[in-house]
């Protein structure tokens, strides 16, 4: 009796164990079998597009925009709040979020530059996707460093913190880099992506994207010539032109002049953090993000610029009134995050502060006046100086870039360039003026940013 | 009422016919000894043995306590009449031919020592003297005196060590348990539920936190289907279940049939429920009042602007009582009908019950149906077949509630100056849906439906007497179904509404096999040897319905109800895609070895090691072993002269346990695929880092303790002493998000928990009058060790500002310290990290301030007995740990516009007003930056508390009729009684009630935030009566 049983449980154990407990997961792939055909390497990259658009669906946009001077106090919202007061906590989870996604794509990109060279691409695809790879990855440290970095300039040598450069998939802790060395790990993967990238590539990166963002990060860097010569490259491309409405955030088309787009569809929506805190066009509309009345006042009050009716005065008088923003009041839309508009007025800024061809620098004012009043009333006369064409493309810059996040950059450039001491009222690199990282950041290595906000 | 009827008649007739059936054998043979056996109360008492050994005869008592046995003419023949849990009583009698001996009334006195009052252990049964681990013993009576849906509520203030938190007052909630402490962070630190042998599931997250709830996977057991419960506390007891033991076990042990005669019992309960405290909240016009008050004191002048475009006087106009809007009295009822029979072949038991358990939310009820089979089958003196199953149907009619909606809304941002309706008498919904929570419910249908079956089978086979094998296979079926439909109205949204509908399934199979054996070397020596095998598995799936263009869904839109009510929506949308969520398997070997020396020296070894899919490649296998040694003292000749001590046991274990409660999968390296992708082309992304070395939760226990009986067991008692190092502890810790990752689970943390336990019962009077007092009371230590380096912010689901801080207990509250209100200016001042004076606010001034842990709980229970009344009287108490109340600081904080308003409690007219004011609180102000912060969400420790409390848990006065009297109403037993709860509660918190379970993110919130409240609905205060009847 005694055998009989312990056979019976000899039996039962050895069958069992090793396979009973190996039970792989359902509904997910395994390490060693995710990346295996040319198509997993294909959906891995178009992994770093999904959360490149999840980035750019407004939740970046509207953290820059709030810093910037052209939004009124946020209502309603906590995080944003802190944001636009510009004194944030740790804890402050809108932001901590938002920081997170770039560094997805970063780790999905090294992953790709990392393997791509042993996967079963073509060739060519392998160049592409490597191009696509760096490009992704410079375009995410960049916004990064522009976030929750004092900006380029800020310190003399850039030796000033910067945020933490990832090229290897190896999750190490590690320190902050300085942003001098951001930028040139920016620069590095920008150029290279420029040689690697296709002319064509549907709506993902092609080597204009490449070119239109090394303008605007030179542009940036306050190197006017290469920020010159870079915008001259996209534009001289051909590839793209300008809409002939004012608006580039169309719902199931990519915008002519989009040369870096996010596409959203009805499905996915990604455009809602945009439209979910503009929006103004609904019954019992109470926007978050508003407009400031100074912008109002600058901007909506010239009626015969089809552009004062993104901005509306709502409840005017009343102790409720507000600016509502109505440039995204969609559905869902596809955001150009590089777009001609922009590169226009990269170019026409460097020309006039270079002092060089003026001419073409005009025209690119012009181009846009043009669109803005349907007619040429509006025009810079061909023969105004540097000095006018540099007043106009900035005056052009804030009303055409409403909201995409641009303007807060745009401030810091021109502080950290001597050409401007103070946004709304606080010194320009007062310590609030970058993002705070969230609290998780924080080891024996890395720093958080500097608090006490900007008083 | 027909039906009911015919049955009584059916009964009757059936009745009569088995005693013709006596009648008749008892004619046939001459001899009878009879009479009518009674408990300590004087009723008949069914099923106790009447056995007479001499002639290897004997039989069992009826519904009366009647028994006849039929017996050869003989002297000095010895009658035993045994019944668990009571002293076997014996009597002598001579029977001569044709004689029928009448032994009278024969009342038997509950056992005095209950040395041998039978144990469930794991994986067997052992007699309480034998048992040298630390289980306390729960009969059915103690676990049905609280009218929730769910038995574990009632455990609260009965069993020393086990500290019980009732969830809120929110229908069909479930407690939070803990025993002896809590070594987990991020794991599950509740204890493992065993349904008659079979681990169930027991997620407490399968729906998140969707509306301020969490699901009680044991709401769908029904407390009346229960025989008693064990809690085993050490690790003597729970290393047999290896790495799922070292929170506590708590075996569930259902009813099987007794009494030889077809018994049925019938019993209702019927009751209300109320808040034990209602929220106060400010008025239209005193809000009003103090928004001005801000508005001014911010030196703005004008009338303030109001939210959801409201004019001033629009506002003045409008006073809503959003709390009496949400809350009412709740009705509770609840009927149970339950039949058995056991004979020596079979025994059965079988019940059906029906519960409707509204909660004192408008709209809120638990609704359960249920039924249960339980039986046994002796096929031949060697096999014997079992079967175990129950059904059961318990539907969760939901509101919103806390940050959610509903009363939390009412006690927060919906403001009195709110119109419920529209003059056109639609709902006004201009401050959006959540600020009108009567909009919500009436518009808004959700519904949680839980489909449970728990059934276990099994063999037993004796090939010899000593061996028994035997062969358990169990499931555990559920399928949680949500409902929700809402309307477009309440999102802007042009659609009619979504509707929502979520089904899920858990299948958890399970299976064991064990021998046991019996081993009497002599009469003074006998080991007991056990060795098992089992396995488990676990399955948890979501279903959905494919869309049209290759991708899933759970929602539809433009939807006119949910998917129960309208067959188009159902029939349009098949659940045709099964989405699986987690999958795990435990594979196990355990044996147990127990030794006796006369009765007196105990000693037992356990092991167990199990293998599980959940622990990663280098850590495939745990070993858990225990030894534990038992001293019965008072057997000594020695201690025979100590008259006043007539039992002393001495026990002591030392062991090691484990703790499993993680998701499975959590070592690998996985990967995604969406679908729906990007750009309409799908996506392959890291899903998770890969962590070979993840593994089980690793408790040493040791265990010491006295068990003693004094004065002929007039007093009895226990001391135990425990100390619990706990290493290889969970963090889900936060990584930097540099790492493209959030998460990542590591085995890093080290706890201690060491306490002791105190209980004694003493039977003050036992004439006719009783008084039986049960006192216990435990005091844990509870100290974090080592949390591997990390800072104390990494560990995700902090959400409530407790944290996990080096030298300080497991959900430590975090704060910066609240000084004073400045009489000068009526600003807060706070405390920097120095502990200097500073109107800023900032989370790096945060130190550790409290913690959420008490120092001791316990409870004391009163029963006075006399005639056939009954009166009992529970207090419930917790001495130290701080409540953190979350909301107030909202309640009595900033009235920020752009921030949302929040109403206020009246606690707020001890606010500052003008210079040379001494205030509690500061001055009421529209802006943050006033109190310091650029958030009005400022945690300090302003809004902590002293959590201590006593309560007068449950008082009950029962009456049982006369047997006499019953039996004339065709009765065998009737009971009537009144039961109340949270009658009286004695506390220093000043919020509104101070046993707080809220609701939780997951369950690492869920271990450090008991006692932080955020707008969580109070507990229920009930009134009940209700009667039982068996007939």
């Amino acid at each position: 009796m005694k055998r009989i049983l312990f056979s019976l449980f000899a039996a039962l154990a050895l069958v069992s164990c090793e396979d009973f407990l190996d039970v792989p997961p359902q509904g997910v792939l395994l390490e060693d079998e995710a990346l295996e055909t040319a198509q997993d390497y294909e959906e891995l990259l178009n992994s770093c597009y999904d959360v490149t658009a999840n980035t750019y669906n407004g939740r970046l946009q509207n953290l820059f925009e709030l810093l910037g001077d052209h939004l009124a106090a946020p209502n309603n919202n906590s995080d944003y709040n802190e944001v636009y007061n510009r004194d944030m906590l740790f804890f402050n989870s809108t932001i901590g979020s938002t920081y997170g996604e770039p560094y997805i794509i970063i780790y999905r990109a090294n992953t790709l530059i990392e393997r791509v060279p042993s996967s079963p691409l073509s060739d060519d695809r392998k160049t592409s996707v490597s191009g696509e790879a760096h490009f992704l990855r410079g375009m995410a440290h960049f916004e990064l460093v522009r976030g929750w970095a004092q900006p380029f300039g800020f310190s003399p040598d850039n030796s000033h913190v910067g945020i933490q450069i990832k090229t290897s998939s190896e999750p190490v802790l590690g320190g902050r880099n300085t942003v001098a060395e951001v930028y040139s790990q920016v620069l590095s993967d920008l150029l290279r992506a420029e040689i690697e990238l296709p002319d064509n590539n549907g709506s993902y990166a092609t080597k204009s994207a490449a070119q239109a963002l090394l303008a605007k990060v030179y542009f940036q860097m306050n190197d006017y010539a290469k920020a010159a010569e870079y915008a001259n490259k996209v534009i001289n491309s051909g590839l793209y032109a300008l809409e002939d409405s004012t608006d580039r955030f169309l719902q199931n088309v990519v915008s002519s002049e989009a040369i870096f787009s996010t596409i959203s569809r009805f499905e996915d929506q990604r455009s809602g953090t945009l439209a979910g805190n503009y929006r103004s066009d609904l019954s019992n509309a109470n926007p978050t993000l508003r407009a400031s009345l100074e912008f109002y006042n600058t901007y909506g009050l010239d009626t015969s610029d089809l552009r004062s009716r993104w901005i509306e005065l709502r409840n005017a008088g009343q102790p409720n009134q507000y600016v509502a923003v109505t440039k995204f009041n969609k559905d869902y839309f596809n955001i150009p995050v590089l777009h001609l508009t922009d590169i226009k007025l990269i170019r026409a800024e460097s020309l006039a502060i270079l002092n060089q061809d003026l001419t073409t620098a005009i025209q690119d004012i012009n181009d846009l006046r043009e669109r803005a009043f349907g007619n040429s009333s509006r025009n810079l006369n061909s023969s105004v100086g540097a000095g006018t064409v540099l007043e106009a493309a900035r005056y052009e810059r804030r009303i055409e870039m409403l909201g995409e996040g641009d303007r807060v950059q745009d401030l810091k450039r021109l502080g950290a360039s001597g050409q401007i001491t103070e946004i709304r009222n606080s010194p320009w690199n007062c310590p609030g003026m970058v993002l705070q990282f969230p609290i998780s950041e924080q080891t024996d290595l890395f720093e958080l940013n500097e608090t006490g906000g900007c008083n | 009422m027909m039906n009911a009827y015919t049955r009584m008649g059916a009964k009757r007739a059936l009745r009569l016919c088995i005693w013709a059936l006596c009648s008749w054998t008892a004619a046939a043979q001459a001899q009878t000894i009879k009479g009518r056996v009674l408990d300590e109360t004087q009723l008949g008492l069914p099923g106790a043995s009447v056995v007479v050994a001499s002639q290897g005869t004997g039989g069992t008592t009826d519904n009366n306590g009647n028994f006849a046995i039929a017996v050869r003419p003989a002297d000095n023949i010895t009658v035993e009449i045994r019944s668990l849990g009571y002293t076997t009583q014996k009597r002598v009698v001579s029977v001569a031919k044709g004689q029928t001996v009448d032994l009278g009334s024969i009342s038997l006195k509950p056992e005095q020592s209950n040395l041998d009052e039978v144990v469930v252990v794991g994986y067997g049964v052992q007699r309480r003297r034998e048992v040298t681990g630390s289980i306390v013993k729960l009969d059915a009576k103690k676990l049905d005196d609280m009218p929730t849906p769910s038995f574990e509520s009632a455990i609260q203030g009965k069993a020393a060590g086990v500290q019980v938190i009732t969830g809120s007052g929110v229908a069909g909630s479930g407690s939070l348990i803990r025993v002896r402490g809590v070594a987990s962070v991020s794991s599950g630190g509740d204890p493992l539920y065993v349904v008659d042998g079979i681990p169930i599931t027991q997620d407490y997250f399968i729906t998140g936190n969707g509306g301020a709830f969490n699901n009680n996977p044991l709401a769908s057991l029904n407390p009346n289907d229960i025989e008693n419960i064990e809690i085993l506390k050490d690790a003597a007891s729970t290393s047999i279940y290896g790495s799922r033991g070292a929170n506590g076990v708590i075996l569930i042990t259902t009813k099987r049939g007794k009494g030889d005669k077809l018994s049925w019992n019938f019993s209702t309960r019927l009751g209300t429920s109320d808040p034990t405290k209602r929220p106060e909240m400010l008025n239209s016009a005193e809000w009003l009042q103090l928004y001005k008050e801000a508005w001014t004191n911010d030196g703005r002048v004008g009338t303030p602007e109001l939210p959801a475009n409201l004019t001033w006087e629009e506002a003045q106009a409008t006073n809503t009582d959003w709390v009496d809007q949400t809350i009412t009295t709740g009705f509770k009822q609840r009927y149970d009908l339950s039949v058995q029979k056991a004979t020596k072949k079979y025994n059965l038991y079988g019940g059906v019950s029906y519960d409707l358990n509204d909660s004192y939310l408008r709209g809120n009820s638990y609704e359960r149906l249920s039924g249960r089979v339980n039986g046994d089958y002796k096929l031949s003196e060697k096999l014997a077949i079992g079967l175990g199953s129950s059904l059961s149907r318990g539907r969760n009619n939901r509101v919103d509630n806390a940050w959610s909606g509903g009363l939390g809304a009412a006690m927060s941002t919906a403001l009195p100056i709110y119109p419920i309706y529209n003059p056109d008498g639609t709902f006004w919904l201009d401050a959006g849906a959540n600020n009108n929570p009567v909009a919500v419910r009436e518009l808004k249908t959700w519904r949680i439906q839980e489909l449970r079956s728990i059934t276990n089978a099994s063999v037993t086979y004796n090939p010899i007497k000593p061996l028994t094998i035997k062969a358990t296979g169990g499931y555990d079926y559920m399928n949680l179904t949500e409902d929700v439909f809402e309307p477009g109205t309440f999102s802007n949204q042009a659609t009619s509404g979504t509707s929502t509908r979520t089904p899920r399934h858990v299948r958890n199979w399970n299976a064991n096999l064990t021998a046991a054996y019996l081993h009497r070397l002599d009469s003074s020596n006998v080991l007991t040897y056990l060795v098992g095998t089992e396995t488990q598995s676990y399955y948890r799936f979501r279903e959905a319905f494919s869309t049209g263009n290759g991708t899933t869904s759970n929602s539809i839109q433009n939807a006119t109800g949910t998917f129960y009510e309208d067959d188009a929506i159902r029939n349009d949308n098949p659940f045709d895609t099964v989405i699986p969520e987690e999958r795990y398997t435990f594979a196990s070997w355990f044996g147990r070895v127990n030794y006796s020396y006369k009765d007196k020296y105990l000693a037992q070894l356990v092991v167990r090691a199990d293998g599980s899919s959940k622990f990663g490649p280098n850590k495939r296998i745990g070993f858990f072993p225990s030894i534990s040694a038992g001293w019965i003292m008072s057997e000594e000749g020695f201690m025979k002269s100590v008259e006043w001590l007539n039992y002393l046991k001495f026990k002591a274990s030392y062991g090691f346990t484990g703790n499993a409660a993680f998701p499975g999968d959590q070592w690998r390296g996985t990967w995604g695929r969406g679908t729906v992708g990007y750009n309409g082309s799908p996506i392959l992304y890291p899903t998770n880092y890969e962590n070979p070395n993840l593994q089980w939760e690793n408790s040493r226990v040791i265990d010491f303790g006295f068990e003693f009986g004094m004065f002929k067991d007039r007093v009895t008692g226990e001391i135990a002493y425990y100390d619990r190092f706990s290493d290889e502890i969970l963090l889900s810790i936060s990584v930097p998000r540099s790492t493209g990752f959030a998460n990542y689970w590591d085995n890093v943390a080290e706890i201690v928990n060491r306490g002791v336990e105190f209980n004694f019962k003493t039977r003050n009077l036992v004439g006719n009058l009783g008084w039986t007092t049960e006192f216990n009371i435990a005091s844990n230590y509870n100290e974090l060790l080592s949390i591997g380096g990390y800072s104390a912010d990494a560990v995700g689901g902090g959400t409530n500002d407790t944290r996990v801080i080096v030298g300080e207990p497991v959900g430590t509250n975090y704060l910066v310290r609240f000084s004073h209100v400045d009489p000068e200016n009526g600003r807060p001042v706070y405390l920097d990290i120095n502990g200097d004076p500073t109107y800023t606010w900032t989370p790096d001034d945060r130190v550790a301030v409290g913690n959420v842990l008490p120092d001791a709980v316990g409870g004391v229970n009163n029963t006075f007995t006399y005639g056939g009344f009954d009166f009992s009287f529970l207090f419930a108490f917790v001495i130290g740990g701080d409540i953190y109340d979350s909301s107030s600081k909202r309640q009595l904080g900033s009235m920020s516009l752009g921030d949302g308003l929040w109403n206020h409690t009246p606690h707020i007219y001890d606010r500052w007003q003008q210079p040379g004011d001494q205030s509690k609180y500061p001055k009421l102000t529209t802006l943050n930056s006033e109190l310091g912060s650029t958030t009005p969400w400022i945690n300090t420790n302003l809004w902590l508390h002293d959590g201590s409390y006593l309560r007068l848990r449950n008082v009950q006065l029962g009456y049982n009729f006369p047997t006499e009297q019953v039996n004339r109403w065709k009765l065998d037993r009737m009971r009537v009684y009144v039961v109340a709860t949270n009658l009286l509660t004695f506390t220093k918190y000043p919020g509104l009630d101070p046993e707080i379970a809220r609701d939780f993110e997951n369950a690492t919130d869920r271990n450090m935030s008991p006692n932080i409240t955020f707008l969580t609905a109070p507990q229920e205060r009930t009134f009940s009566i209700g009667v039982d009847l068996s007939f």
